[in-house]
């Protein structure tokens, strides 16, 4: 679709400036090839009696690479090059007339490759695909959406990214020019600043007003969403910078350079040290701690150097399930801890103290008065005014900036420095304790895990078992948050090594479990894993659309759809507040239940070219479901399980 | 958008987390004032009703509890003065108090006669999938 340009003489500046784009084409850090000779778009002119539009495109001084119909050297191949420059594997998309330009470049001029163009039906899965594959992959993915009613729906996922400081690229589509714009629909897909509408839950937002400036905003926003805390950033693409050829000298493409980490002060771990070195009941509290493989591993070394438990809240896969000193389960550890060492804590008044769901809202607190509570974090270096993700405040002993992965190596050092040789004599004697304790815990869940196993509909734990029974002894990945069922596989797997598990929910932000389970299965798949999702039923369907896209980009994932035909926590949510007002708790199930008609989640996957077992009502059928599920998946497709289950 | 719990994720990674290890209501829950004698029930009509109050919704349609939510109530119930006191005023944080308006002694008594019909099943040694679980710690 061509634009009618107002005013100016457009026609004479494509002309002029062509030579010129076409060189900084050539310039191009990572150069693609160019686009195929093709017929011209557009409608048929009346060529009886030439007008003088025409007249004057066929008589005036066009040159070979401009003309009224054709443009070859668009700014979008500039912002290609930009992308694959920084190293984006992918981009998601779903499509959308003002950044039809770059979307066009992508595929044709950069060759559909690094960035390769994933499609989804919703900008809300494209959004969520980013949040799941930066858990998976370590890296950020590119969205981009269109304006207004395209980052309207891609919201919900990058607040999701944002609450779980994970880093995201957004590309928003932008006709900033409105003497440019058609009439019509190009108005209300323009705002005069569409990045407000999310400008609360990202680093940094810019709107490029020239192709050189998208680089160099390409690479900032990059680098800041991929400086800790990880958080989203955006870039507008113009849809004129887009469509329209490149304009002078070649454009340069500005060097990326990720940025280090913020370490915590040395003199501020070395207090550290001496307080969990003369500590008698010391834990750890890992939250958001461990970004990748090594900081798990520098949080084990740390742990054992000292025999001390580590309470792992299951955002990261910060410890392995199977340590002795896993201390996740165990209750008395905060109220007994003389020494807390908080990692990346979102919300450390809610660990060490609580507001019980009762009328009078009483704030209660879980640690002695006397203990030291030191709290290592990076969110310490930003700052949001709305969104309340940071949590009630609590004023620690330590308060300590930095980034806790980048800082475990130096405050190991530090321990080390300080441990003494009786302190390290105590070690063989807390890591016995530590070893009873865990086979104890563990017998214990089994004991619990045991009770309804036969149950109809099916009762959580054997729903994991079964699951965990046959995957075991493969390498996979958990993309999927656990609390939902108890964190049974938490308690019961072992997920040891970093990638076991990717379950950060974020923002809570129903609806994008799914299609955040994809994009980490998407990493997944690239590292030469196939993944497995608990997805509970009314986040499901919320954006099931994001099964086609596992389907079309043949992503092996399996999802587990753990059918409680409820949205079940709100269900508990209203029995409480009608046994409250002591009236009808009978009728709490109004609004919360998903039922008559059941939905059949087995064949929406089919519908969307997903294999699909199920529904699964009896404990005896699944073990077959999921093997044949299992099968699929291991070929590379996804496949999907209808499990009817317990509530929890 | 919807709260996953009336806790943060984090407390109850902590507070919740022994809940079904507590194996039902335990006797540092339940009140220690209680009659020892249940009242007759009709345990049909109390399975409805463990459905139709929304018991099940937290402690699960057997009464097996989990780990996020709620202790497990059967097999083997506390005795049924525990129980009622604990339904009428419960101690915890997180159990909502059922008063006789909205649920009649009759009624509690038909599910408390619900509860003690829900027969002991397998113990985790006695199920392979469970009964393999690696014991062995890093």
């Amino acid at each position: 679709m061509a634009k009618k340009q107002a005013g100016v003489d457009r026609r004479a500046f494509l002309a002029g400036v062509a030579t010129a784009g076409a060189g900084a084409a050539a310039a191009a850090v990572t150069p693609a090839a160019a686009a195929p000779e093709g017929p011209p778009a557009g409608p048929p002119e009346k060529l009886a009696v030439p007008g003088p539009r025409l007249l004057a495109a066929e008589t005036g001084d066009v040159s070979s690479d401009v003309d009224r119909w054709h443009v070859r050297n668009p700014g979008s191949d500039y912002m290609v090059d930009a992308l694959k420059h920084v190293g984006f594997d992918y981009i998601t998309c779903m499509p959308g007339s003002t950044f039809r330009g770059i979307h066009e470049s992508i595929i044709n001029y950069g060759g559909n490759s690094k960035p390769e163009l994933l499609s989804c039906v919703h900008e809300e899965i494209s959004s969520a695909m980013g949040f799941g594959y930066a858990q998976m992959a370590g890296k950020p993915m590119a969205i981009i959406v269109h304006n207004t009613v395209g980052l309207q729906h891609a919201s919900m996922g990058i607040y999701n990214a944002f609450a779980a400081r994970l880093p995201m690229l957004i590309l928003v589509g932008n006709l900033a020019d409105g003497a440019a714009r058609r009439p019509g629909v190009e108005w209300f897909h323009t705002a005069t600043d569409v990045a407000q509408i999310v400008r609360g839950y990202v680093k940094y937002d810019s709107a490029p007003a020239s192709l050189q400036m998208f680089g160099e905003e390409v690479m900032k926003a990059t680098t800041m969403a991929m400086t800790p805390p990880y958080e989203p950033t955006l870039v507008m693409v113009d849809g004129d910078l887009a469509e329209m050829p490149m304009e002078g000298k070649p454009l340069p493409l500005p060097k990326y350079s990720p940025v280090r980490p913020p370490i915590a002060d040395p003199a501020a771990l070395a207090d550290v040290a001496k307080a969990l070195v003369n500590a008698q009941s010391p834990v750890i509290l890992a939250d958001r701690a461990a970004r990748t493989a090594a900081g798990m591993a520098s949080l084990i070394q740390l742990a054992e150097l000292l025999q001390i438990p580590v309470v792992d809240f299951g955002n990261r896969n910060n410890f392995p399930t199977n340590h002795h000193l896993n201390g996740t389960w165990d209750r008395t550890l905060l109220g007994q801890a003389d020494v807390i060492l908080g990692l990346e804590l979102t919300d450390l008044f809610g660990v060490l103290g609580d507001v019980p769901d009762l009328p009078d809202r009483e704030t209660i607190m879980r640690v002695k008065p006397s203990t030291t509570v030191i709290s290592i974090n990076a969110m310490y270096l930003v700052g949001q005014g709305n969104y309340q993700d940071q949590s009630r405040f609590y004023d620690p002993t330590m308060p300590i900036a930095g980034d806790s992965e980048a800082s475990l190596p130096y405050l190991i050092d530090a321990v080390n420095r300080a441990l003494t040789s009786e302190r390290r004599a105590q070690n063989p004697t807390r890591e016995a304790r530590f070893r009873d304790a865990f086979v104890k815990r563990r017998q214990s869940d089994l004991a619990a895990c045991a009770v309804g196993w036969d149950a109809s509909p099916i009762s959580v734990p054997r729903m994991c078992a079964e699951v965990y029974a046959q995957i075991k002894n493969d390498d996979f990945s958990l993309v999927s948050g656990t609390f939902y069922q108890g964190s049974i596989q938490n308690r019961l797997w072992d997920l040891d090594k970093y990638y076991h598990l990717s379950a950060d929910g974020g923002a809570y932000g129903v609806g994008s479990g799914l299609s955040a389970a994809v994009g980490a299965a998407l990493a997944a798949r690239d590292q030469g894993r196939y993944s497995i999702n608990f997805n509970g039923d009314g986040d499901f369907m919320v954006a099931p659309g994001a099964l086609w896209t596992a389907s079309h980009h043949k992503i092996p994932l399996l999802t587990i759809v753990h059918n409680n035909r409820a949205w079940h926590q709100e269900t508990m949510h209203l029995q409480r507040m009608a046994a409250r007002r002591e009236r009808e708790p009978e009728h709490a199930k109004i609004g919360t239940l998903i039922g008559d008609p059941n939905i059949n989640y087995a064949k929406t996957a089919e519908a969307l070219g997903v294999h699909g077992e199920g529904p699964i009502t009896q404990p005896e059928q699944l073990g077959p479901a999921l093997a044949r599920a299992l099968k699929v998946v291991k070929n590379g497709m996804p496949a999907l399980v209808d499990v009817v289950s317990q509530g929890r | 958008m919807k709260r996953p719990s009336t806790m943060t994720l984090l407390a109850l990674a902590i507070a919740g987390s022994a809940l079904f290890g507590l194996h039902g209501v335990s006797a540092q829950t339940a009140p220690a004032a209680a009659p020892a004698a249940a009242p007759a029930g009709d345990a049909a009509r109390g399975k409805v009703d463990f459905m139709g109050y929304g018991c099940y919704e937290c402690h699960g349609t057997l009464g097996q509890g989990n780990f996020t939510t709620a202790p497990r109530l059967a097999p083997h119930p506390l005795p049924y003065g525990a129980l009622s006191a604990y339904v009428r005023r419960p101690s915890g944080n997180n159990m909502p108090s059922f008063s006789e308006k909205i649920l009649p002694d009759k009624n509690l008594a038909d599910i408390y006669a619900y509860l003690s019909s829900i027969p002991a099943g397998k113990t985790g040694e006695q199920i392979p999938l469970l009964s393999g679980t690696n014991m062995k710690s890093k």
